[in-house]
């Protein structure tokens, strides 16, 4: 083959490549999602918000957060990142972070997410001490292990009844509450984890992707 | 290959250039992952400080959008790129070459850009690229979490240099001949 050639054949799997990087974002710029200004209650990345895990009060300025337990740039974001969120941002009343699960990476995030809603049915601080086992743990969990991996933590970290709460995810009791959220992220064609929607003021102000600093939140959001 | 490379930016104007050209394909790279946030540190109503910490908070070892690993890969692809663009431009005028002539190089630009842009978004981003081909979202079988495009970028621009600078061979690049050693 000659160079010519292979670098023809090479242009068309990376512009394969690039068409993959540009139909796996969401929207929200306006152009191809909910545009700037929207009420956060029409928008919907919110949708159903009420029945999502939140921490904080404040339902003026949130930060929507579509996660893969198995994703790594997730667990960047978590690691780096959402731990300032809840104290600078979260804990002082300044803003709300909602978390969303949206289980496309690997595949032992499907279960994992069913896990989590099937936990916070059952109670909301066993909820966030879950999410935070599974990145902070992240390498430990598969799809082989993820039921029996998780009720052991629910069981011996949290109050909550982890038999009987892990047998209702396996059972299937909680995927459409997985689904709402896929359908939700679906909505704005999200193709990536994480994924973040800011609302400032009761309206969308923009979207923030990867494992952003504190700083980029803080700054979109005019705190 | 080497020695090619540094006797084009020992010419300041074609290092200016490579600087130039990297320092645009890195902000090309982090940019184009972040276009909706782009958008909003250019045109919402911020301040000026706000706005350079939205668009600096991208870039690699700046934020932490980037893992060590995957931002040395990404700040290699674009100093090949300016490598590269520095060359290819020297090619095509101080010797004469045509934009034909010289196409592998220009191709081998545009396919480390565009290999490198998805380099940058790790394994996430590739789920849109696999669901393209109707392909499991699984990524169990690439190893390396979605490098694997940094280091096909980094591949492609090699090859894009060698064979640009296999093209400039037995001419003078700043006043000194290229290696006119026989080919293989």
């Amino acid at each position: 083959m000659n160079r010519r050639r292979f670098l023809g054949s090479a242009a068309l799997a990376g512009a394969t490549t690039l068409a993959g990087c540009a139909g796996s974002g969401g929207g929200g710029d306006g152009s191809d999602g909910e545009p700037t200004g929207t009420p956060i209650d029409e928008h919907p990345a919110a949708a159903d918000l009420d029945a999502q895990p939140m921490l904080g009060e404040t339902t003026d300025t949130v930060i929507v957060a579509f996660e893969d337990p198995s994703c790594t740039l997730c667990r960047r974001f978590e690691e780096n990142t959402y731990p300032r969120i809840v104290s600078d941002l979260v804990e002082p009343g300044e803003a709300s972070f909602v978390y969303r699960g949206y289980p496309i990476i690997y595949p032992w995030g499907e279960p994992a997410s069913a896990i989590l809603e099937a936990t916070y049915a059952a109670d909301a601080d066993a909820f966030w001490a879950l999410k935070d086992r599974y990145y902070a743990a992240q390498g430990d969990f598969s799809t082989e292990n993820v039921y029996e991996a998780s009720r052991s933590f629910l069981d011996t970290e949290t109050e909550v009844d982890a038999e009987a709460v892990v047998t209702a995810a396996r059972d299937g009791e909680y995927d459409d509450a997985v689904a709402l959220d896929v359908s939700a992220g679906e909505a704005l064609n999200i193709g990536q984890t994480p994924e973040f929607y800011l609302f400032a003021d009761g309206v969308y102000r923009t979207v923030v992707r990867g494992a952003q600093g504190y700083d980029v939140f803080a700054t979109a959001l005019g705190l | 290959m080497a020695r090619t490379g540094r006797l084009v930016l020992t010419v300041p104007a074609y290092a200016v250039l490579a600087a130039v050209a990297a320092v645009a394909a890195l902000t090309l790279f982090v940019l184009s992952l972040n276009l909706p946030l782009a958008g909003f540190a250019l045109t919402a109503d911020l301040a000026v400080g706000d706005r350079v910490t939205l668009v600096l908070g991208q870039f690699p070892f700046v934020g932490p959008a980037f893992g060590p690993l995957q931002a040395t890969l990404l700040v290699a692809v674009a100093a090949l790129t300016g490598v590269d663009v520095a060359m290819a431009a020297y090619h095509f005028r101080e010797h004469g070459v045509t934009i034909r002539e010289g196409g592998t190089g220009a191709a081998g630009v545009v396919l480390g850009t565009l290999g490198a842009g998805c380099a940058a978004c790790g394994s996430a981003i590739l789920v849109g690229l696999l669901s393209l081909v109707g392909v499991s979202t699984s990524l169990l079988w690439l190893p390396l979490d979605g490098l694997e495009f940094a280091l096909g970028a980094l591949v492609v621009l090699v090859l894009s240099v060698f064979w640009l600078a296999d093209g400039m061979r037995g001419g003078e690049i700043n006043g000194c001949p290229v290696d006119v050693r026989p080919r293989v």
